[in-house]
């Protein structure tokens, strides 16, 4: 009974820990929705997904995953192969569109692999859009060449609009977009980010997991003046861990729990 | 999914039928139950209390559960109101003590609230079982079921959004039982 009576008492005072979150940190829902979530309902890069995240009154934005098929053409999707999630097998970079276009998700939805087109980018336009450009051909190995990628970005006039920032890990493809887009550098070490932001001053921000960033890591990547972006950010603990270190963006595989928390 | 339901229920019929010790008389079985549970569902884990009344039929029950990640980790009410019938297909008994199993069709409704109001629904589908000592106060439960669930708000963005899935429920508690 004493055992009981002190679970419920910390369960009240855990209850009652309410998080404090910046005004200026955004809550963006990694690939939309969120990544392996359950409550994510539908598949990841999916307009459906897409549609339902930005309807959310708290979401400030979503990350989405570009892939650039043999005929120019972007495409979203996060994994490697398509056979992972898709009826289809291979890899977007060695498709054409004509193929891609009748690919879907082998969810109960059946969502279509969505084409970056003009239709969705009106679709993105209220609110901030991580494009998470991939680099590498996973079927080949072979590096996609950095002016197909900045080319097909140019072709959807993405240099001339200021809610949509470029994340990539690449330096060839930083060093090509950041004079022309907003780009974030993808990093697992901080130091090393910082680095970057020194040596390639037209870099924005850093995109870096939750686990491998502090809250002075962030102040002191804001006092040089970039932004950081948070990402793995899951469960309430991890969510509310990311918000204390005030990061400009936190990019969550929960939105909801994320949006609960900050509301 | 459906198909091993089916198939799960007929093994329960037989089961039923060459039963050896089924109890003659509905003397050994409780009239109600008051169980507290957690429930594993597809938005959450939630926690809360129930009442079971046991009819000669079919047995009915209301709940009543909070989400426990959004309650307890996110600090943000997430309340979920339910309601049930089960049908007692299998209802057996011998000294060492007694078990009822049969289908189960529930309905839950749930609500929170993340800067717009937020509504879920679900009908499931699956089977229900209750164990313990024969007349003893404290039974097992255990529930699980699958079914569509559908996701309702207005957006200030989108206007009225509503979404469709499936929900899963795997339920277990305890009980304390009322003959």
């Amino acid at each position: 009974m004493r055992f009981i009576k002190i679970v419920i008492v910390f369960i009240l005072v855990v209850s009652c820990e309410k998080v404090y979150v910046d005004a200026n940190t955004k809550i963006i829902g990694h690939a939309a929705m969120g990544l392996n979530s359950s409550s994510s309902i539908y598949a990841n890069n999916s307009l459906e997904a897409i549609n339902l995240a930005l309807s959310f009154s708290g979401c400030d934005g979503i990350e989405l995953d570009l892939q650039l098929d043999n005929t120019g053409e972007l495409w979203l999707y996060h994994d490697e192969f398509l056979s992972s999630y898709t009826n289809a097998n291979g890899c977007i970079n060695d498709m054409q569109s004509s193929a891609l276009s009748e690919v879907y998700y082998q969810t109960i939805h059946h969502e279509k692999l969505v084409k970056f087109d003009h239709e969705l980018i009106k679709i993105l336009a209220e609110k901030t859009i991580f494009l998470d450009l991939r680099h590498l051909n996973p079927c080949t190995l072979e590096y996609i060449d950095v002016q197909l990628i900045k080319q097909a970005l140019e072709n959807w006039g993405i240099d001339e609009k200021d809610n949509f920032i470029c994340v990539t890990n690449r330096l060839e493809l930083l060093d090509e977009l950041s004079d022309d887009f907003t780009v974030f550098f993808a990093t697992d070490v901080t130091s090393y980010g910082l680095q970057i932001l020194t040596d390639y001053p037209s870099c924005a921000g850093l995109v870096i997991r939750n686990a491998s960033i502090t809250a002075s890591d962030v102040a002191a990547i804001h006092i040089v003046g970039k932004e950081v972006a948070i990402f793995e950010v899951r469960s309430p603990k991890g969510t509310k861990a990311a918000f204390r270190k005030s990061p400009d963006y936190v990019m969550t595989d929960e939105l909801r729990t994320a949006l609960q928390i900050a509301n | 999914m459906i198909r091993l339901l089916l198939l799960f229920f007929l093994m329960i019929t037989k089961l039923g039928v060459f039963a050896q010790d089924v109890s003659p008389s509905e003397f050994y079985f409780p009239r109600s139950l008051v169980s507290v549970n957690a429930s594993l569902q597809r938005m959450d884990l939630f926690t809360g209390v129930a009442y079971q009344k046991n009819l000669k039929k079919i047995d009915i029950g209301g709940s009543l559960a909070v989400g426990f990640r959004s309650t307890f980790g996110a600090q943000q009410f997430f309340p979920q109101l339910g309601s049930y019938m089960t049908i007692p297909f299998l209802k057996h008994c011998n000294r060492k003590g007694s078990i009822v199993l049969g289908p189960i069709l529930s309905f839950h409704a749930s609500f929170f609230d993340i800067g717009d109001n937020i509504s879920q629904y679900d009908i499931t589908a699956g089977y229900s079982l209750y164990v313990g000592k024969i007349k003893g106060r404290l039974q097992f439960i255990h529930q699980a079921g699958i079914g569509p669930f559908s996701e309702f708000f207005r957006s200030e963005t989108h206007g009225f959004v509503k979404s469709y899935h499936w929900n899963y429920h795997f339920k277990i508690g305890l009980a304390y039982a009322i003959y």
